[in-house]
């Protein structure tokens, strides 16, 4: 064998060596052309979708943090991880995740993935204490950190449930008088997790009772789905404020968010948005939280739309960096 | 300061000849990996091989040489090395044993092939290219769709072809239509076809081909089986357990009983008790004058399901392996003690359960096949069959298993 830092002599078996390893490289090449070429058509096509890349569960929850409203959002995502990231075509994009959105400021806290795969996403939020935030899916109750998102404890890691955990995400519910997350189990038990907390115990008997029998039923709703247009009220008594009435035209193309004096019918604020409205709640604090979508940069994502007798501002959900820093 | 500054520790010296052994071997591996890849694909390919068959859910029983067998068409799409292709064959299992009797080739065709029906000395399969006859001795194409005298070039072809070659039990014949809509008889055991008669023409020429029936749909299981003596097995809930939970046990009632006994203690995620799909004649001569979207079936429809039960009391109760999984499972039951007698594990659905004249329940169903050496890439899904035997035995029987060399049947 030839010393490596030597200029080899060009002897017809150096020269195959040398011709076996540029077609090595030019090989990794036209690899690294494929994979890049592939991840911008596909993710081109993507971005440029019809249909919202994001898609907020209509299930979604309020909390407090240091004074501001925050709302928790879980959502489905189609969106890739940046066009630098993982080859699209190679990873099953369809994934949930859930995001803290400052209903103030309107600004995305954080973001924590919770499940991937086809049938990932319809993630629904079972409560909001005051620091910790109870989510259920396919995969069970996922219990995450309502500061930093981190996810604290997850299927058969909830202490309590252990391997008798439902992977079901209707065998999970909150339970108001008791303050606790109750959660059915594979054994039959009904268990309940005190809000705040991260360990599951017997409920008392009066809740076991109540929730023995309606746990874990089939459930037609699919948090995911667009409601019945006939579902969305078209005017909303703003809370607070008896004198302001939001007004809703729906439609499948757009729709019109107006704030409207109630009295004189003149029009304060109006937002106009690229999908129709699928849900509208209205959070402790007053605010009428509308889930629709926007338009941002071209590409359709999922948002909430926090409607005020101050204003109305869009807030879309899950935004993606189209080259993926 | 930082003290491997000064003197350079042993790591990097290791490294280094690392480094070196390494420049000096990686040639040698790469020249020495083209010949394994090269044995890998074409002279020795088994670990590349894939067995992945879809079993047609129509099956027919038959005597072969002797013994009782399922006669049955399947379509092999697993990776076959240089062979490459899918591949439509005919084969006929042992009921008693699990060996395949002969396996053989079907003539070229498209759409899943299924066997129509099985005489005594002939097997008739019906694929997208037409009705193959196949003797049931050796599995040899006696004659092929094209070459079936009197059908021929006549012959129903394409979308819709499922549903144009059909059997008929009263009269013992494959009844189908030509292209130009007159219906022909082949007898069963025959090999050519002819003009049907006006019994059979007025009592199919609505059910076959484009305008005919849809495919089957063998769907579905059952939550009860009725045994002789008025005896009935259920899947129930126990009582006191929540309403969302579908753990369920076997229960039994006699004849005059009103409710229901626990039988045994064994949970079941979401169970059934596999059915029987029986075929149902259509009204004789019912054809002419029918209604549009009328169906001529007694009953409304083309078959009825009944819960799978053998002569010794025996049934197979589909499952979730556990109520978090998204495997199934199949375990055979004792219904007269509510025991399980054997169990297999199935990834996918039951494509059909058919009761056996002999006895056995033969189920189709779907299942992760690992390759032969484990390679995650050699990991499809595939038709596996079960016969469920009286002895409360449940036999695994892999349909066109590939060998070594991608060849399927040795």
């Amino acid at each position: 064998m030839t010393d490596p830092q030597q200029p080899a002599p060009t002897t017809p078996r150096s020269r195959l060596r040398s011709t076996a390893r540029g077609l090595a490289w030019a090989a990794l090449a036209a690899l690294a052309l494929y994979t890049a070429m592939g991840s911008l058509i596909v993710g081109a096509v993507r971005y440029h979708a019809l249909n919202p890349v994001t898609v907020p569960s209509l299930d979604i929850g309020f909390g407090a943090l240091d004074g501001r409203e925050v709302a928790i959002v879980p959502y489905g995502s189609d969106a890739p991880a940046g066009l630098l990231g993982v080859p699209a075509w190679l990873v099953d994009l369809h994934h949930a995740e859930v995001a803290a959105i400052d209903l103030d400021t309107r600004e995305e806290l954080w973001r924590t993935g919770i499940s991937t795969g086809r049938e990932s996403r319809q993630a629904v939020v079972v409560a909001v204490g005051d620091r910790l935030a109870y989510v259920a899916d396919h995969l069970g109750l996922a219990v995450l950190d309502l500061r930093t998102g981190d996810v604290v404890a997850r299927g058969a890691g909830v202490t309590g449930l252990g391997g008798a955990y439902l992977a079901s995400r209707t065998a999970y519910a909150y339970d108001a008088d008791e303050r606790a997350v109750v959660a059915l189990t594979a054994r039959g038990e009904v268990l309940a997790i005190p809000l705040d907390d991260t360990a599951a115990r017997p409920a008392g008997e009066s809740t076991a009772a109540r929730w023995h029998d309606r746990l874990n039923l089939d459930d037609d709703r699919r948090p995911l789905a667009a409601t019945e247009s006939e579902d969305v009220p078209e005017s909303i008594a703003l809370p607070g404020r008896a004198d302001r009435d939001l007004v809703v035209e729906n439609s499948t193309h757009g729709s019109a968010l107006r704030v409207v004096d109630r009295a004189t019918g003149r029009v304060e604020h109006t937002y106009n948005s690229a999908d129709g409205v699928r849900n509208a709640v209205v959070s402790p604090r007053g605010r009428v939280v509308v889930l629709t979508a926007d338009e941002v940069d071209g590409v359709l994502l999922g948002s909430l739309v926090v409607v005020t007798a101050e204003g109305i501002h869009g807030c879309p959900v899950g935004d993606v960096d189209f080259i993926g820093f | 300061m930082n003290p491997t500054n000064g003197a350079p520790g042993p790591g990097p010296t290791a490294l280094r000849t690392l480094g070196r052994v390494l420049r000096k071997a990686a040639p040698v591996l790469g020249y020495s990996l083209v010949p394994v890849l090269l044995l890998v694909f074409f002279v020795v390919p088994g670990p590349v091989i894939s067995t992945s068959s879809a079993i047609g859910a129509e099956m027919a029983f038959a005597a072969v040489n002797g013994r009782d067998a399922v006669v049955l068409a399947y379509e092999a799409t697993g990776f076959a090395g240089v062979r490459g292709g899918t591949e439509r064959r005919v084969t006929a299992v042992d009921l008693a044993t699990g060996d395949t009797l002969w396996d053989r080739p079907l003539p070229d065709g498209h759409h899943l092939p299924e066997v129509v029906a099985a005489g005594r000395s002939l097997a008739h399969v019906r694929s997208g290219a037409g009705l193959d006859i196949v003797s049931l001795a050796d599995g040899e194409v006696v004659a092929e769709a094209e070459s079936v005298e009197g059908l021929g070039a006549d012959r129903y072809v394409g979308v819709g072809a499922a549903g144009a070659y059909r059997y008929d039990r009263a009269r013992n014949a494959i009844v189908t239509v030509t292209a130009a809509g007159q219906v022909r008889a082949v007898p069963l055991d025959g090999t050519a076809a002819a003009p049907a008669d006006a019994d059979l023409t007025d009592t199919w020429s609505c059910l076959l081909g484009r305008s005919g029936a849809a495919p089957a749909d063998y769907d579905g299981t059952a939550e009860t089986a009725a045994l002789p003596g008025g005896r009935t097995v259920a899947l129930a809930r126990p009582v006191g357990r929540p309403r969302g939970l579908p753990l369920l046990r076997l229960h039994e009632r006699g004849p005059g009983d009103r409710t229901h006994r626990e039988l045994s203690a064994t949970d079941f995620a979401e169970p059934g008790f596999l059915v029987d799909h029986t075929p149902v004649e259509p009204r004789r001569r019912a054809c002419p004058g029918r209604a549009p979207h009328e169906d001529v079936h007694p009953g409304g429809r083309p078959h009825t399901a009944r819960t799978a039960v053998l002569a010794s009391g025996h049934a197979v109760i589909l499952s979730r392996t556990d109520l978090n999984a998204d495997t199934r499972s199949l375990t055979v039951v004792d219904l007269a003690t509510g025991e399980p007698t054997a169990t297999a594990g199935i990834d996918g659905g039951v494509v059909r359960a058919m009761t056996a004249p002999s006895g056995q329940l033969v189920v189709a169903a779907s299942t992760e096949l690992h390759g032969r050496l484990n390679f995650p890439i050699t990991t499809p899904t595939a038709d596996v069959l079960f016969i469920a035997d009286e002895r409360g035995g449940l036999r695994r029987v892999v349909v066109g298993e590939r060998g070594w060399f991608g060849r399927i049947g040795g």
